[in-house]
């Protein structure tokens, strides 16, 4: 491909990314915005002001959206990191494996509708640790099927060597697994946070509009035809994870 | 129980499904004693390791390591440090931790550490090396390295699978000459699994062979050569004739 060629092309793919960020950033910001108008006629900050008032909450949201994707991809992340481990030596992996692609293959939501009985037998259905349980059933398999193909003979080898050299399993994994897994790591916390981040219909479903995660909050200011204060939640929704993704590009970048 | 026995196997089996690896094995080792176990690819040389290693279980039979059996406990309470093929240092951590790397899990003081290190690395000619990573060792360096990583927790016993396998001929003979050195200054007791046959005579004080899940033992070096299933005395034969051939050649020029 020649160089120019390739610069119009990465252009028009940052473009992708960039004009509808502009575009709800310019609605967050707009005053009155009348078509035939490409640019707002006026500009203010009321909306931004508004969405933090106890009527709307946005902060609130943003924080118990923060908290959960936070301890989803925490506790996913590693408790997959662990088992994919034990499911690499078991005889059973291929089985095991399969059954992690269980929950894509159902699609989340019909997922949380086979087992919404089990949410209001444990009366979880309409709290937070319930939507942050049904947001772990699909970022665990994801993260499990994202190490599967992580632990290969020469890891393995190695964390065996760290034993006979007389390391116990918690030294081998602070001295040996996790400094040679920060890059994997950092992408399954990273992608397990986005699943977790960005998950409406779980949420809604579990959480009877009773969790103000934000996603929820997003679709409840369009369906209330409130365009600005939607922008405003769309914009607090994207920036954490490009945050994250500015933060890890080391890793990230080197991995995906 | 023999008072000198380091490591006494008594019949040990192991099959994977129906194949039998392992049949009714036993033999014993004495403490300072180099065993060179020679056998082809299969034959359960690295499944004995494994087993000895507590990497993998036997179906049954007995360990005994200095007179107490060892078969329950696992890897990191045996005190037996098993070396691949391959050094596997660790590629974050530089020479001097690769090598501490058994000090460090057992928490001794700093200082011990350094001074132990750094004493095996002068003994191993590692000394200027120490700050280095992995990636930036030679392979007979790395070699130094992964066996001084082992040596520093004075070992009962060293299982060796075929180390030296991916250096070439000079320095193989390089680390095999060095390797028998250390090992006879510590007084360490070792197990050397090899297919090779002239690394199986050079290195071990006994020889043993592997063949169909059992271990033939030889009690003299000359017993091994005299051996057919051994091919030891064909390859001699065949250097003897090559001698010889280029010995008539320059007769006739």
């Amino acid at each position: 491909m020649k160089p120019v060629t390739g610069k119009i092309l990465w252009a028009l793919l940052a473009s992708l990314f960039v004009l509808p960020a502009a575009y709800l950033l310019l609605l967050s910001f707009s005053a009155s915005w009348h078509f035939p108008l490409l640019f707002p006629d006026a500009l203010t900050g009321k909306w931004w002001s508004l969405g933090f008032t106890s009527r709307f909450a946005l902060l609130g949201s943003m924080g118990l959206s923060l908290g959960i994707a936070a301890g989803v991809s925490l506790l996913s992340t590693f408790a997959a990191f662990f088992s994919s481990r034990w499911m690499a030596l078991s005889r059973y992996r291929s089985a095991l494996l399969l059954s992690a692609y269980f929950p894509f293959v159902l699609s989340p939501v019909v997922l949380a509708a086979a087992t919404y009985i089990f949410f209001v037998r444990l009366g979880w259905n309409g709290t937070v640790a319930g939507v942050a349980f049904a947001h772990f059933l699909i970022a665990y398999p994801y993260a499990v099927i994202l190490f599967s193909g992580y632990w290969n003979e020469r890891l393995l080898t190695m964390d065996a060597l760290a034993a006979t050299l007389g390391a116990g399993s918690f030294q081998r994994y602070r001295r040996v697994l996790f400094p040679l897994s920060r890059g994997v790591l950092a992408l399954a916390l990273f992608q397990t946070f986005l699943i977790s981040w960005f998950e409406y219909g779980l949420s809604s479903y579990i959480g009877l509009g009773r969790v103000p995660v934000l996603t929820v909050e997003v679709y409840r200011y369009i369906s209330e035809a409130n365009p600005h204060v939607a922008a405003v939640a769309s914009l607090l929704l994207v920036f954490p994870p490009l945050l994250m993704l500015w933060v890890n590009k080391r890793f990230l970048i080197r991995l995906i | 129980m023999n008072e000198t026995n380091m490591l006494k196997v008594i019949k040990l089996n192991k099959s994977y499904g129906k194949e039998r690896v392992l049949r009714d094995l036993s033999f014993s080792l004495r403490e300072g004693d180099i065993l060179s176990i020679l056998g082809r690819s299969g034959s359960g040389k690295t499944t004995l390791l494994k087993i000895l290693a507590g990497l993998k279980e036997p179906d049954g039979g007995e360990v005994l390591l200095r007179g107490q059996p060892v078969l329950h406990l696992p890897p990191q309470k045996r005190g037996m440090v098993y070396l691949y093929q391959e050094t596997l240092l660790f590629p974050h951590l530089n020479v001097f931790e690769n090598m501490a790397f058994g000090l460090r899990v057992r928490k001794i003081p700093g200082s011990e550490i350094r001074k132990r290190t750094e004493q095996l690395l002068h003994e191993l000619g590692m000394a200027g090396h120490s700050a280095k990573m992995p990636e930036q060792l030679s392979g007979g360096q790395q070699q130094r390295v992964a066996f001084g990583r082992a040596l520093i927790i004075n070992p009962s016993l060293l299982l060796l699978d075929e180390p030296f396998g991916k250096l070439d001929s000079r320095t193989r003979e390089e680390m095999q000459e060095l390797f028998l050195r250390i090992c006879r200054e510590h007084r360490i007791s070792v197990l050397f699994v090899t297919h090779d046959l002239k690394e199986a005579l050079c290195m071990g004080d006994r020889i043993a062979r592997m063949e169909q899940g059992q271990l033939k033992m030889y009690a003299k070096r000359s017993d091994f050569i005299r051996d057919a299933a051994t091919g030891a005395k064909k390859e001699m034969d065949f250097w003897t004739g090559i001698r010889e051939e280029s010995k008539m050649k320059n007769n006739e020029q």
